[in-house]
């Protein structure tokens, strides 16, 4: 029976002080590291393999520096891909501009778009609005009796009118 | 201590052949030393293995900064110690330490008495863990009964002086804690 907290202080350290080492543990650890080393070497590898098996092994370039030239690689890969994605996304939305607003001077009648001069009177559904994100991307092209309400609404104010403003304004109604 | 056959894995330096670690030799004389630094802070056998297989993991990975250290045994203290506190931090040493506690009580005392010392070892290491980290840390590195407290301080970093003060005070709270708790 422990009778003082001192006793039992004493006891817990004697505890940690007096544990026996596992039997065998130096094989096993010696054996994990075997497996450890053969398992690196045979993945051809160089960042994940020690840096002397590296120097070792004789290639042109040193760990290090591949390694360098691996990571500045991928970091310009990296910043590159944005860049060429939003140039082509510019790129992308003037072309469609110019498709769907061709400037007008004065009160010169609007190019009609070929749905309204057909006779088929198309109104936007609530499905239209509705399903505004890639949709609406996609259909920039086509030319709607609203939009060429609006158009004709624009040119009488003489608005200057940018790509933009216009899609802005078509959502609002 | 037995001879270790069929693991004659050598640790040649980045300059070649020269200079040579003989992991095996390494294991041989350190691996107990670690293992019992380790259970100092895991308090479990399995746990305290992991970590020594765990360096002699990294000396295999690091074995060119082995040729700069100067002290191999301090050297290979610190990191165990230091992955033994990374670990500690991941496992739950509730159960841990409930296991270690039941461990200490005598096997042939009655059951009532058992299970009273159980809960008296297990309130010392709860207050154990409540101590100041520095006070906490210098206690357990000195269950080691290898290190002397110069090997302490170094593997701390901190001043002999400084070691005995603290393992003074960490005893003394220690107590003092636990008293209070019986009082209560």
């Amino acid at each position: 029976m422990i009778n003082s907290s001192e006793e039992a202080i004493r006891k817990v350290l004697a505890g940690l002080r007096g544990c026996d080492v596992p039997l065998e543990m130096e094989q096993r650890i010696l054996k994990a590291v075997q497996d450890q080393a053969s398992a690196e070497s045979r993945s051809g590898w160089p960042w994940s393999r020690p840096l002397w098996l590296v120097d070792l092994g004789a290639p042109a370039v040193s760990g290090r520096l591949f390694f360098g030239v691996v990571a500045t690689g991928v970091l310009a890969v990296a910043l590159t891909i944005p860049l060429l994605h939003r140039a082509r996304r510019v790129g992308d939305t003037a072309s469609q501009f110019k498709r769907v607003a061709p400037r007008q001077v004065g009160s010169q009648p609007l190019a009609t778009p070929s749905l309204v001069a057909s006779g088929d009177t198309v109104h936007p559904t609530a499905s239209d609005f509705r399903s505004s994100g890639k949709k609406r991307e996609r259909a920039v092209g086509v030319a709607r009796h609203s939009d060429s309400l609006a158009l004709r609404l624009a040119s009488t104010h003489r608005c200057e009118i940018t790509g933009v403003k216009f899609r802005a304004g078509l959502l609002n109604h | 201590m037995a001879p270790i056959e069929g693991c004659g894995l050598a640790l040649y330096s980045a300059e070649g052949a020269r200079s040579e670690f003989d992991l095996t030799a390494l294991a041989e004389i350190y691996s107990g030393l670690l293992f019992r630094v380790a259970y100092s802070v895991l308090r479990s056998r399995a746990e305290a293995e992991d970590v020594v297989q765990d360096v002699f993991v990294r000396i295999l990975k690091r074995s060119p900064d082995l040729l700069t250290v100067r002290d191999l045994r301090v050297w290979l203290i610190r990191i165990t110690w230091n992955l033994s506190i990374d670990r500690r931090r991941r496992i739950r040493p509730e159960q841990i330490d409930e296991d270690f506690a039941k461990s200490l009580v005598a096997t042939n005392a009655p059951a009532d008495e058992a299970l009273g010392d159980a809960q008296r070892m297990k309130a010392v290491l709860r207050e154990l863990e409540k101590l100041p980290r520095a006070e906490r840390l210098v206690l357990l590195l000195s269950t080691v009964e290898e290190l002397e407290t110069p090997e302490v301080a170094n593997v701390l970093g901190r001043s002999e002086s400084a070691v005995r003060a603290l393992l003074f005070r960490a005893r003394t709270r220690l107590r003092e804690r636990l008293d209070r708790g019986v009082g209560k």
